[in-house]
């Protein structure tokens, strides 16, 4: 509605007519009858009332003859129909189907009645409710085929390219033979193998043309079904047993075909996104564990795998440098030695060396000796000059000469220093200084 | 692949995608799940593509399970 647009009546009439008229479809009311009046052209116009307020009431010729009683202003019915808006007075009213004196209304009573007997049956229990199948890819529809709900159904397939088998199986939706041909189609359709879900369908109408759908029968066709059923009957204000036993009430035949079309559009969506959730969640995967791989390929380890090996062996080499250097540091200092050792002559011929070395040193002890031996011998001839000389001075041939004798025991030659070296008659000798004479001991005198 | 049904692959895909949320999965594991999601996504793919569509009514059905259909025109159409 836009806010500033100006209404002329029929156009806030044709409003007001929409949103009655889609709102209050297949109602029961209740009231008074008042003001009737039953007008040449067959229809009947009264108005209903309470305490409180009165609402006006048609009943247009064809229902008017079906009327089972004589309507009187002060009566007390129970109506069923809808609202609708009258434009040219702008008035609402209610246009009645069915209206009835007793009480709550005979087929509203049957209702409530079957209803709570199948209640109390499980007829209605969530536990026997199947679950319709993900992807239904053949569906049977138990319908009328020239009916409203039918082309509703197929329009909501074609608008959404929805690719789906359909088998409609004609079946007459109100009146005479209607119960059977629904119950045989659910029957026909169970025996169809691929057939995943079974619609229902009827377009809107009056209680009394829904009523088919309302009856036990039925109810127990669609219980009995092994085939998950989806009801859609009418419009979206009726409710029929059928819609409390299927499996799934759709509130329309549109609203059916939208379950299990949208179901498969969500599925596509829902696959879709699984699936690039596993592509990029792959993706991501793989690139994180390429990053440790390119991390690990720039790793020292990879880049240069030798790295470890090359700084041992570099190290291993500096420590051979060392030990050759250390090495050859001895080699050199021995063969130095050596080359000094070979300069000398030593060994170059050894035995030269010493036999030269001997020769030599004999050479020298030879002239140390000669020097020796003429020194000393230079000594000896003075000390012997010197001796001879003094020798000479002390000579007993020169005490001799100036009348001394030396007396000898004789033979032993020994010289008598004592007398008591002499006895008497041993033989002496005297020595003299010139010529000697021997004697014998006459006497000794101590 | 081709006879697993659509309702078991499309939940084994998304154990799949619960693996992928979970724990850090290897590269191997991974590429494993990723190319069975892959196929499952493509099975559930080709099965909602698989139907074509047609719109039959069913003209006589016989005693013994055997039907005659032929293609429905809607009254519109």
């Amino acid at each position: 509605m836009k806010l500033e647009h100006i209404y002329t009546i029929s156009e806030i009439t044709k409003e007001i007519k929409k949103i009655i008229e889609n709102n209050f479809t297949n109602i029961w009311i209740r009231g008074e009858v008042s003001n009737l009046h039953l007008h040449n052209s067959g229809h009947i116009y009264f108005s209903l009332k309470d305490q409180e307020s009165h609402i006006r009431v048609v009943i247009f010729k064809g229902k008017a003859s079906q009327l089972k009683f004589k309507l009187q202003n002060g009566l007390n019915i129970v109506v069923y129909g809808y609202i609708s808006v009258y434009e040219p007075r702008g008035e609402y009213q209610v246009i009645v189907d069915y209206a009835e004196t007793t009480g709550m209304g005979i087929l509203y009573e049957v209702f409530e009645k079957l209803k709570k007997n199948l209640e109390k049956k499980g007829l209605f229990d969530t536990k026997h409710k199947k679950l319709l199948p993900m992807l239904p890819q053949k569906i049977g529809i138990i319908t009328s085929p020239t009916g409203a709900a039918i082309k509703d159904i197929l329009s909501v397939i074609n608008r959404r390219f929805a690719n789906i088998e359909v088998l409609i199986v004609p079946v007459k939706v109100q009146g005479e033979g209607s119960i059977a041909e629904i119950i045989h189609a659910i029957k026909i359709l169970n025996r169809i193998k691929e057939i995943e879900v079974i619609i229902i369908a009827r377009g809107g109408g009056s209680i009394e043309d829904l009523w088919s759908f309302n009856e036990e029968k039925i109810a127990y066709a669609i219980y009995q079904s092994h085939i998950p059923i989806i009801s859609a009957i009418g419009h979206e204000t009726d409710f029929t047993i059928a819609d409390f036993v299927a499996d799934i009430r759709a509130a329309t035949p549109s609203i059916a075909a939208e379950i299990l079309t949208k179901n498969k559009e969500d599925l596509r969506q829902k696959i879709n996104s699984l699936r690039t959730f596993i592509i990029s969640k792959t993706k991501s995967t793989i690139s994180k564990q390429l990053f440790n791989y390119q991390k690990y390929q720039n790793s020292t380890f990879f880049k240069r795998p030798y790295y470890k090996v090359d700084k041992d062996s570099q190290y291993i080499d500096n420590c051979l440098n060392v030990i050759c250097s250390r090495f050859s540091q001895r080699i050199e200092v021995r063969k130095n030695r050596l080359i000094r050792c070979q300069e000398y002559n030593t060994f170059k011929s050894p035995q030269k060396y010493f036999l030269e070395f001997y020769r030599e040193s004999l050479k020298q002890k030879n002239k140390l000796i000669k020097n020796a031996f003429y020194s000393k011998l230079q000594k000896l001839k003075f000390q012997t000059q010197l001796f001879i000389e003094k020798i000479d001075s002390y000579s007993p041939l020169k005490t001799l000469s100036r009348g001394y004798s030396i007396a000898y025991l004789h033979p032993e030659n020994i010289i008598i220093k004592d007398a008591s070296q002499a006895s008497i008659n041993k033989n002496i000798k005297v020595k003299l200084s010139k010529g000697e004479i021997l004697a014998k001991i006459y006497n000794t005198k101590k | 692949m081709k006879k697993i049904k659509f309702e078991n692959a499309l939940s084994r895909l998304e154990k799949i995608v619960n693996c992928f949320e979970g724990e850090e999965l290897s590269l191997e594991e991974s590429l494993k799940l990723f190319e069975e999601g892959i196929k499952l996504s493509k099975h559930c793919q080709d099965k909602l593509d698989e139907a074509s569509k047609k719109i039959e009514i069913l003209t006589k059905f016989h005693e013994d399970g055997q039907i005659e259909k032929e293609p429905f025109k809607s009254s519109n159409d």
